[in-house]
């Protein structure tokens, strides 16, 4: 089953990336679509059919958490699981980004087979989330 | 910046770059950076949270090059290089940056990162910089590569030096 997958980045490089490592990593893509901050994002998301968001957290005009706070509050969006792809290292912010609804977390740097895991554990089920 | 830290520092440094770009750095002495040398990219990313500070990285633009097609994997001739060089420089160090954070004060602190800024300067402007506290020199296929690290409390201010 191919997988429609929404890259929220405020870098091109970083989008560019992590498409590559999808492919690398044999996800089975559908549509891949890219958004610059958190506000673009919802915009795909208000008009795509997507399975999977990939969001950064610091992005200019919304960030990651708005963004998912926004999809949280929203009936029809709520139930897309949410990977935040980040720098970010500490357990208490990614805790707080877990109770407001984000499924997983994959710190930068990672390899092809990480993001492979973090996919595959929330749209096939298996893995830890 | 004492020896412990500055040892984290290097190792989270070479680490991040090694893993991101697939380049391998060694540590090196100052003397290495030739002021009359090739010019540099430099770029600052700011921090606050349990302390505040910032992280500026400095090396040769054809170094900034290599680093891009590794972190994209294309060739060396490939347009989008020269085209993405400065962000994947800006990338490398916005994770440098987030791995220092947290190898040096741990995993329960909350940090807030700026939009790193980078710019063009000269050897001569990154040598002259090498000489302040909080500097670390490596080489990378022998072209040097200066990391500062510097924390408010140790100046007063956040930004100096750098590009930001």
């Amino acid at each position: 089953m191919a997988y429609n997958i929404l890259v929220v980045d405020d870098s091109a490089t970083v989008r560019a990336v992590i498409a590559k490592s999808l492919n690398l990593a044999g996800v089975d893509l559908g549509s891949l679509f890219q958004a610059a901050n958190g506000a673009e994002g919802l915009e795909i998301l208000r008009k795509e059919w997507v399975d999977l968001v990939l969001a950064d957290i610091n992005m200019p005009v919304m960030g990651g958490v708005a963004m998912v706070e926004e999809m949280k509050g929203d009936e029809s969006l709520k139930g897309i699981p949410v990977i935040i792809v980040s720098t970010e290292g500490s357990v208490t912010r990614l805790q707080g980004l877990k109770d407001k609804g984000v499924s997983a977390f994959l710190r930068k740097p990672f390899a092809p087979e990480d993001l492979k895991r973090a996919v595959d554990s929330l749209l096939k089920g298996d893995g830890n989330g | 910046m004492d020896d412990a830290t500055a040892e984290t520092v290097s190792r989270v440094f070479r680490e991040v770059l090694e893993r991101q770009a697939f380049i391998f750095a060694d540590p090196a002495e100052r003397g290495c950076l030739d002021p009359a040398g090739e010019g540099f990219l430099a770029a600052s990313i700011g921090f606050r949270g349990e302390a505040d500070g910032r992280v500026t990285l400095a090396l040769p633009k054809a170094l900034a090059d290599e680093i891009a097609c590794n972190f994209l994997g294309v060739d060396a001739d490939d347009p989008v290089v020269a085209e993405r060089s400065r962000d994947c420089f800006m990338e490398l160090l916005n994770v440098t940056c987030g791995h220092i954070l947290t190898a040096l004060r741990g995993d329960e602190p909350i940090f807030d990162l700026s939009i790193p800024e980078a710019a063009d300067v000269t050897a001569e402007t990154v040598a002259a910089w090498a000489d302040q506290a909080g500097s670390l020199v490596f080489t990378v296929d022998e072209k040097p590569v200066l990391l500062i690290l510097r924390f408010a409390s140790d100046s007063g201010e956040i930004g100096n030096p750098g590009p930001g």
